[in-house]
C-alpha cells in the first residue's frame, strides 16, 4: 500500500510540473482541445502554379498514380494542360484539404479534378493522418478546420482517447514529445560522429531504403499490412462511413465550384482475382459507384480490368515504368469521352 | 485480442469484477473457462472449436491412462499423435506445400489446391507443450490426472497464458485450479507494478525499436556493419517484446488470484550458453530440460552401448536444442539458431566450462560476459533472418567496406539501442541497489506510465512471440 501510495504521489506530481510547463512556458490553456491544433500557414503553390498555368485538369493522389501515370504522355493525348498532385503516403483526407485551402482558391480552378485511390481510402478518412503524416496535415491544414479534427481525428478516438487527450498532459502533446525524442534520437549521433545532420540523414534513409533496395516480398508484406485498416467490415461499410468521411465534402466542393470530379479506382494486387475478392468489398464498389453517380460524378473503376495484367506491377500497390505507360494509354481512353 | 488493446482490457474489468462476485470455486473456474474460450475465439470462432476438441480428447486420454494403467503406452502414442499432428500441420504445412504441389504435379495430379496457405492458430506451440507435458506426467505417474474437465481444460486455456506462455507446469497451476480462491488485496498489490512494466516493455521499448530493425532486415542485402547493428536492436527487442508479454500475463494472473512461474531472469547478463538457457523463457526450457534431454542423456547412460563421453555430453543439448529451433518455427533461419545453441552449448561443455561458472576476476568475469553476449546478439541475428539464404549470402559477400549511407544508418540504429535499453539498465541497478519500494522506484513506474501513454497507439503490433 505504501508503495502504491509513493506512486501515486510521484504519477500526480510529475503530472502537475507536465501541467504547469504548459501553462507557463507553453501559454496552452486547460483543459486542452481534443485533436491536433493547426496553424494558419498555408502551402500555396498549387494555388500559385494554377493561377500562373492554368491547368485545366488535376489529378490528386498518393504514390499509386505518382508511379502510374505520365501526366505529360496523359495531357497530349487528352489535350488538357495537366497539374499532378501525386503525394506519396497521402490519403483522402489531405486531398480534402489540398482540394479546399490551395485548388479551389485559386483564381480559375480547374475544370475536371481526377482522384485516384484504391478501394474504401475515399471514405476512410483516419487514414495517413498521424504520426508522420500529421506534417503533411499541418501543411495544408487551417485552424479553422473543425471538420478536419472532427472526422480525421477525433471520430477515431473512443471516450477514453478523447478524455486522455483533454485532460492528461503527456497524453494530449505525445505526437510532439515522441517526434522531438525521435529527431535527437535520430539525428545527434549521425551530425555529431559523421558531419551527417538531418537533411543528409533523411536523404541517406531514402537513399538506402529506396525500394530497389528492399527484398520484394518483404516490401509486399509490409504494403499489404499497411492497408490492412482498408479491408476491416467497419471499413468498406460504405453507408455507415459516407458520412462521417470527406467523400460529400469534396463532392459539395466541386459542385459549388462547377469542377467535374472524376473518380479513379485503381487496380492493386492484394486480390489479384476477382474470385478472390470478399464480398463486402464488391458491396462497396457497387455502393460507391451508385453514390458517386447520384451526385453527378464520374466513377472510372479499374480494379477488376482485364488490360491491366499482373506483370505490370512492382509491388502489389505500383505499376513499373511499363505498366506506368500502358494504363496511361487506357486512363486516356477512358477520360476521353467524358471530357466536354 | 490484444493486452495493448483497450478491448482487451474492458473485457478484463468485466472477467475480474465477475469472476471475484462467484464464491464458489468451481464456478468461478467454469467463467474463467468461458472467459478464455471467448478470449481466444475473439477473431476466429473455429479456433476455440480447435482448442475445445483437443483438450478434449487429452482429458478422456488422461483418463483412461489413470483407469487402464496396462495400455498407458497405447493412450500415451494417440495423444502424441493428435497434439504433434496438429502442431506439424498448422506449422509447418505452409514450409512443404510448395514441394508438395510439385511433387503431386510430377506424379500426374493437380497440385494447386495444395498450395493453400494455413493459417497457424495463435498460441498453438505454447498449449501444445503444455498438453503435452501433462499427458508425459500422467503416463510417468508422477502426477494424477484431474477428474474435472473444467479444471483440466482451464489449465490449458488460461487465457493469461494462452497466446505466448509461461508453459507452467500443471504441478505449479493444476493446486491452484483445484484450490479456493478469495480476493486479496495484495494481489493487486503484487500485480501493478507487473502491469505497468509489461506495458512500457512492449509499447515504448519494443515497438520502437522494431521500426528500424524492420527496415535493416528489409533491405536485399545489408552490409555486415548494418547486420550486427540490426541484430543487437532485436536482441534489445525481442527481449523486451517478449518480457513484457510475460509480465503483463504474470500481473493478469495474479489479479486472478494465480501465481504464475517467472520467465525470464536477466539472460543478456549470462556467462555460457547454457546459462542464457536458465535465463531465458525459463518455463520452456524447463520443459525440454524435462521431456526431451534428461530422457535423451539417460538412455544414453543407461544404453548398454557404451557410448564415447563426448557423445553423451553433446548429443542431448544438441537434439534438445534442435527440437527447441523447430518448436520456435518453420524456417531453416529456426532450425540453424537451434542448432548453433546445441553446439554452442556442447563446445562448452566439452571444453569444462559448467552452466553455472564464476570466474575468479571481474576481468574474467566482463571477458566471458562480452564473448557471451556477443554468441546471443549472432544468435539473434540467424533467429530474425527472413531467409538462410539472405544471411548467407551477407556473410558470403564480406562486405566491411561501408558506404556513407550504410554507416549513418547503423549510427541511427545503434542510438536507438542505447537510448530505449538505458530504461531497462535503469531498472535493473535499482533493483539491485535499492529497496524495492523506494521513492526512487515509484518514480520510475510514474516515468513508465507517462512514457506508455506517450507511445501508445490504437493499433498495436502484435507480440513477436504471438504466432509460435
Amino acid at each position: 500500500m505504501k508503495f502504491l501510495l509513493k506512486f501515486l504521489s510521484a504519477l500526480i506530481l510529475l503530472n502537475i510540473l507536465f501541467y504547469l510547463y504548459l501553462l507557463v512556458y507553453k501559454n496552452i490553456s486547460y483543459p486542452f482541445q481534443a485533436g491536433p491544433q493547426f496553424d494558419d500557414n498555408i502551402r500555396t503553390n498549387y494555388q500559385d502554379y494554377i493561377n500562373e498555368n492554368h491547368p485545366s485538369m488535376v489529378l490528386i493522389g498518393d504514390s499509386m498514380l505518382q508511379r502510374g501515370v505520365n501526366s505529360d504522355k496523359l495531357g497530349q493525348e487528352l489535350n488538357q494542360k495537366i497539374l499532378n498532385i501525386a503525394l506519396p503516403g497521402s490519403g483522402s483526407t489531405l486531398w480534402y484539404l489540398i482540394i479546399k485551402n490551395d485548388i479551389l482558391l485559386a483564381s480559375t480552378p480547374p475544370a475536371y479534378l481526377v482522384l485516384f485511390f484504391r478501394d474504401s481510402e475515399l471514405t476512410a478518412p483516419g487514414l495517413r493522418v498521424q504520426g508522420q503524416y500529421l506534417e503533411q496535415i499541418d501543411e495544408f491544414a487551417a485552424s479553422s478546420d473543425r471538420l478536419l479534427i472532427q472526422r480525421a481525428y477525433i471520430n477515431q478516438m473512443n471516450p477514453m482517447e478523447i478524455m486522455a487527450e483533454k485532460y492528461f498532459p503527456p497524453y494530449s502533446l505525445r505526437w510532439k514529445i515522441r517526434s522531438t525524442l525521435d529527431y535527437y534520437i535520430r539525428y545527434s549521433l549521425p551530425t555529431y560522429i559523421l558531419a551527417c545532420p538531418q537533411t543528409c540523414t533523411n536523404q541517406a534513409m531514402a537513399r538506402l531504403f529506396g525500394e530497389n533496395n528492399l527484398e520484394p516480398k518483404i516490401l509486399s508484406n509490409a504494403i499489404d499490412a499497411g492497408d490492412d485498416f482498408l479491408y476491416t467490415n467497419k471499413a468498406l461499410n460504405f453507408n455507415q462511413q459516407v458520412e462521417i468521411s470527406f467523400l460529400p465534402e469534396i463532392i459539395r466542393l466541386c459542385r459549388e465550384n462547377h469542377i467535374q470530379l472524376i473518380a479513379v479506382q485503381m487496380k492493386t494486387l492484394r486480390f489479384p482475382k476477382a474470385s478472390l475478392e470478399p464480398p463486402t468489398l464488391k458491396s462497396y464498389r457497387v455502393d460507391l459507384k451508385e453514390y458517386l453517380q447520384k451526385n453527378n460524378s464520374i466513377y472510372l473503376d479499374f480494379s477488376n480490368d482485364s488490360y491491366i495484367h499482373n506483370n505490370l506491377f512492382f509491388d502489389p500497390l505500383h505499376f513499373n515504368d511499363e505498366g506506368k505507360e500502358v494504363f496511361t494509354d487506357l486512363l486516356a481512353k477512358t477520360l476521353r469521352p467524358h471530357l466536354r | 485480442m490484444s493486452f495493448t488493446g483497450l478491448a482487451f482490457w474492458v473485457f478484463f474489468a468485466f472477467v475480474l469484477i465477475v469472476y471475484w462476485s462467484i464464491r464458489e470455486r468451481r464456478w468461478q473456474n467454469a467463467f474463467l473457462l468461458l472467459a478464455s474460450y471467448l478470449f481466444y475465439g475473439w477473431v476466429t470462432p473455429w479456433l476455440a472449436f480447435l482448442l475445445g476438441i483437443s483438450t478434449l480428447a487429452d482429458f478422456l486420454l488422461s483418463r483412461s491412462m489413470h483407469e487402464k494403467p496396462a495400455r498407458t503406452r497405447l493412450f500415451m502414442g494417440l495423444s502424441l499423435l493428435i497434439n504433434l499432428g496438429v502442431l506439424a500441420f498448422f506449422k509447418y504445412y505452409n514450409f512443404f506445400s510448395l514441394d508438395l504441389a510439385k511433387l503431386a504435379d510430377t506424379l500426374g495430379f493437380g497440385g494447386d489446391f495444395l498450395l493453400v496457405k494455413v493459417f497457424l492458430p495463435a498460441g498453438l506451440s505454447f498449449f501444445t507443450l503444455k498438453k503435452l507435458g501433462y499427458m508425459i506426467d500422467v503416463s510417468r505417474g508422477t502426477l494424477q490426472p484431474t477428474s474435472t474437465l473444467v479444471d483440466f481444460a482451464l489449465y490449458v486455456a488460461f487465457f493469461p497464458q494462452i497466446v505466448a506462455g509461461p508453459i507452467d507446469r500443471p504441478q505449479k497451476l493444476l493446486p491452484q485450479i483445484e484450490s479456493q480462491r478469495k480476493w486479496n488485496t495484495q494481489y493487486f498489490f503484487n500485480s501493478w507494478p507487473l502491469l505497468i512494466m509489461g506495458l512500457f516493455k512492449k509499447v515504448v521499448i519494443a515497438d520502437s525499436v522494431k521500426v528500424i530493425v524492420d527496415h535493416i532486415y528489409s533491405l536485399n542485402q545489408p552490409t555486415l556493419l548494418l547486420l550486427s547493428m540490426g541484430a543487437l536492436a532485436f536482441t534489445l527487442q525481442i527481449l523486451a517484446d517478449f518480457s513484457g508479454y510475460t509480465d503483463i500475463a504474470r500481473g493478469l494472473a495474479l489479479l486472478l488470484g494465480f501465481d504464475t512461474t517467472e520467465n525470464f531472469n536477466f539472460p543478456y547478463l549470462a556467462l555460457t550458453p547454457g546459462d542464457f538457457w536458465n535465463r531465458w523463457h525459463i518455463t520452456l526450457s524447463i520443459w525440454l530440460r524435462d521431456y526431451i534431454f534428461f530422457p535423451i542423456r539417460r538412455e544414453l547412460m543407461r544404453s548398454r552401448i557404451k557410448f564415447p563421453q563426448w557423445l553423451v555430453l553433446t548429443l542431448p543439448p544438441i537434439v534438445t536444442m534442435f527440437v527447441s529451433g523447430l518448436w520456435h518455427g518453420a524456417g531453416w533461419t529456426y532450425i540453424v539458431w537451434g542448432l548453433y545453441y546445441g553446439v554452442l552449448i556442447s563446445a562448452y561443455q566439452l571444453i569444462g566450462i559448467r552452466n553455472d561458472v564464476k570466474p575468479k576476476s571481474y576481468i574474467m568475469t566482463g571477458v566471458a560476459w562480452a564473448i557471451m553476449f556477443c554468441f546471443i546478439v549472432f544468435g539473434w541475428a540467424i533467429f530474425r533472418a527472413p531467409s538462410l539464404n539472405w544471411l548467407l549470402n551477407i556473410f558470403w559477400s564480406l562486405q566491411f567496406n561501408t558506404k556513407p549511407d550504410e554507416n549513418t544508418i547503423a549510427l541511427i540504429a545503434l542510438a536507438i539501442t542505447i537510448f530505449y535499453s538505458t530504461p531497462l539498465i535503469i531498472k535493473m541497478l535499482a533493483d539491485r541497489y535499492l529497496a524495492r519500494d523506494s521513492f526512487l522506484h515509484a518514480v520510475y513506474y510514474a516515468l513508465a506510465v507517462l512514457a506508455i501513454a506517450v507511445y501508445i497507439n490504437s493499433s498495436s503490433p502484435d507480440f513477436i512471440y504471438f504466432k509460435f
